[in-house]
């Protein structure tokens, strides 16, 4: 009876302890490459969803810009005397007649209704840089993590001037960053950075 | 009693080392492909960044020659490394006189990088 219950047990399947022992040994292998994988993927993935972000915010600010100071000095009565108020370095204040008191898209010949009188500049609120668009109520803002915004004027004959009545072609550049730095990004304290330059020449400052 | 006991241990079900090698090749396929995936995302969002960049360049050119104005309108070219601070890109402006209709330009302007292997063309027509 006591050689029959022996058999009987060692029919049972299972492991050796040396199989065991392989099966942990090669399952290490494998979990360590998958789990150096994963990090590996997610620290890529967080910084490529930044780098995508980051170039979104360029390219929207730039096309939101560049579309609003094409129209600068849009002044069809002719009595709104629109134009470039003040030309800075870092920000840029222009005036245009596209509406009137009520809204309704007509030019009334002054420069005092609604996104009649803008101004673009940098500023700093939550502790992120933002391009702000202000009305008159305050910075609004048009894109975030920008780390610089560039303004050059020329006039018509293609020289630089500060003169706001002279100008008639604006050079834009935005330098967008990501949002957070990358500690295996030595250059720029981490952050990856992506500059866009653009000229604008605005249609009705010629006239 | 010995004999049965080896050979029931012999008839136990297992995996060959065929089988292991099998699954690790389909493993290490999964993996690598995941690893591919990465770098393709890499390789599109830097080409969506050049892209945006010659797209970028291009319309300045443009508004440029907008301001210049009809008359002074002309084909110019600027190759690789003359643009300061987009040295990857090429910028060909091809300005053509009365064309679709008389005192009209069309104006084109290509901007290729990667050795021409890619480009992109913006195009106005100016009157006089």
């Amino acid at each position: 009876m006591s050689g029959l219950t022996q058999r009987k047990q060692k029919i049972i399947g299972g492991f050796s302890l040396v199989e065991l022992l392989i099966a942990i040994a090669i399952s290490g292998i494998v979990l360590s490459a998958v789990s150096s994988l994963f990090i590996m993927q997610n620290k890529s993935y967080s910084v490529q969803e930044q780098v995508a972000e980051m170039q979104q915010n360029a390219r929207a600010a730039m096309d939101i810009m560049t579309r609003e100071i094409r129209t600068a000095g849009c002044d069809p009565t002719g009595s709104a005397n629109a134009g470039i108020v003040s030309a800075a370095s870092d920000s840029i204040n222009f005036t245009q007649d596209i509406t009137d008191d009520a809204g309704t898209g007509n030019p009334d010949g002054d420069t005092a209704d609604a996104n009649e009188n803008i101004t673009y500049s940098l500023y700093t609120s939550s502790g992120i840089q933002k391009i702000g668009r202000d009305t008159g109520g305050g910075n609004q803002p048009v894109a975030e993590n920008i780390q610089a915004l560039t303004f050059a004027y020329y006039d018509s004959a293609g020289n630089t001037t500060a003169v706001p009545a002279d100008i008639r072609q604006i050079e834009l550049t935005i330098t967008a960053r990501t949002a957070n730095p990358d500690p295996d990004y030595t250059t720029n304290g981490g952050y990856r950075t992506c500059t866009l330059t653009s000229l604008i020449t605005p249609r009705n400052l010629a006239y | 009693m010995d004999i049965p006991v080896v050979c029931n241990l012999q008839n136990k079900k297992g995996f060959t080392l065929i089988e292991v090698l099998i699954a690790i090749l389909v493993l290490a396929i999964g993996l690598l492909s995941l690893a591919t995936l990465a770098s393709t995302v890499m390789n599109g969002n830097a080409f969506s960044n050049e892209m945006t960049t010659a797209t970028t360049l291009a319309q300045e050119k443009l508004e440029d020659i907008q301001g210049q104005g009809y008359a002074s309108a002309s084909s110019s070219s600027e190759n690789y490394s003359s643009i300061t601070g987009y040295g990857a890109y090429k910028r060909v402006t091809t300005v053509a006189a009365d064309t679709p209709a008389t005192g009209m330009k069309t104006v084109t302007v290509t901007v290729s990088w990667d050795a021409d292997a890619h480009s992109v063309a913006l195009k106005t027509i100016l009157a006089e």
